[in-house]
């Protein structure tokens, strides 16, 4: 369709740098399904099916239309892609000094004065933080009850009335563990 | 509370700490790096939709008609029900008779659709177009019921021109020739999508629509509906 191949391409790369506000959002779909439904400013046309069910992927029975808003967040997050891949690289390290990521991980970085674009970053980072689980090498970057390291969800979760009453909150598995006790 | 203090400590000395950086893991996708389709594939995800609804761009038909169908799967096509929810409209009934105009109506329940099915199944051999799940059944199968699926859209298709033709260009309703013929005429011009091997048999199918066409031409009063 002509949409998704043109329309809808030219905001992507943009997509990929700055959180769109919520208006830019709208209107953006409102020129695809204006074009969609041949829509023009002297002449009304019906339109059939909402946005939602038009956005929805093929596979899940709609017209495989990308999302304007779910794009952004899943691009935007595609920067903690580079950040997992580049171990070694100079614009990490350069991140991780002017953020201090490690305190005690990326997720939990302080956008207080941060660029425009960190802040968009740290928004999209925090709905795909989600989806991440936690390898714990030598502990110090996850949080032993807030970090998903165990099964789906954290230890805070899974233990709810527990972490209420706990002492020891937000601090990372190698402060609390040293291999015998747990404090 | 102390059991499960005691069940969390049982946990924690599971971990092996070792002198490697903690590492996050990607849980969507099988490579554990994240990407950006994985994600998106998750949040666009909005419940369960039948198999057959995805299945309708499988079929061999012209682009419009995939997205005629899409939508009377979705039951968005602009029938007059469909239509007075938008607009006042004066008559909500069905231009072949005289019932309620819905997407289940017109295509399936109206007699006009009725006859057209009977003498399509007849055709076919088998029984079809009992409603919009009994036709997509044959969309998951495209490989093996190709010639199905063209002919049950040309149908559809047809019925809705048909209709669209009366509403709009005030064309009499004459008899069940005039949408068989329309059928088989569809069906002619779509040959060029229809893979190779199928061809023929399709072409059999045209001749045999055509052939029961022109019986009713010579019977008129077979199969018309009571007006």
């Amino acid at each position: 369709m002509l949409i998704k191949a043109c329309l809808a391409s030219i905001p992507v790369y943009l997509l990929s740098f700055i959180k769109f506000p919520k208006w830019a959002i709208k209107i953006i779909n409102t020129h695809m399904s204006n074009y969609l439904w041949n829509d023009s400013v002297d002449s009304h046309k019906y339109h059939l099916a909402n946005w939602e069910l038009v956005s929805m992927k093929k596979e899940f029975g709609g017209l495989g239309l990308p999302n304007p808003r779910d794009l952004n967040i899943c691009l935007l997050a595609s920067w903690l892609r580079r950040y997992q891949v580049d171990k070694e690289k100079l614009w990490k390290e350069l991140i991780d000094f002017k953020y201090d990521t490690t305190n005690p991980n990326i997720f939990q970085t302080n956008t207080i004065g941060a660029s425009s674009f960190f802040k968009g970053f740290m928004r999209a980072a925090q709905t795909a933080k989600m989806g991440f689980r936690w390898n714990i090498g030598n502990g110090k970057r996850v949080r032993l009850w807030e970090d998903n390291w165990l099964g789906s969800s954290s230890l805070a979760i899974q233990f709810w009335p527990l972490y209420r009453i706990v002492n020891e909150k937000k601090k990372t598995v190698a402060e609390v563990w040293d291999g015998t006790d747990l404090k | 509370m102390y059991q499960a203090w005691l069940e969390i400590v049982e946990l924690v000395a599971t971990i092996q700490l070792s002198d490697e950086e903690d590492e996050f893991i990607w849980n969507f996708n099988f490579s554990g790096i994240y990407s950006s389709q994985s994600l998106y594939k998750v949040t666009n995800f909005r419940g369960i939709k039948s198999v057959h609804v995805s299945a309708v761009w499988n079929i061999k038909v012209p682009p419009r008609v995939h997205f005629f169908l899409w939508l009377v799967i979705n039951n968005r096509a602009l029938t007059r029900d469909n239509l007075a929810k938008r607009r006042k409209v004066e008559d909500e009934n069905c231009l072949f008779c005289l019932e309620r105009e819905t997407i289940r109506h017109i295509f399936f329940d109206c007699v006009v659709a009725k006859s057209c099915w009977n003498i399509v199944s007849d055709v076919l051999g088998f029984q079809v177009g009992g409603s919009m799940l009994d036709i997509g059944k044959f969309w998951l199968s495209d490989k093996r019921h190709c010639v199905t699926n063209m002919i049950t859209s040309a149908v559809i298709w047809s019925i809705w021109k048909l209709r669209n033709d009366l509403c709009f260009q005030r064309i009499g309703w004459r008899s069940m020739e005039m949408l068989l013929f329309r059928i088989s005429g569809l069906l002619q011009n779509w040959m060029v999508i229809c893979p190779v091997d199928k061809k023929a048999s399709l072409k059999y199918f045209i001749d045999k629509i055509k052939l029961t066409a022109s019986r009713i031409l010579w019977l008129p009063y077979v199969n018309q509906p009571t007006t």
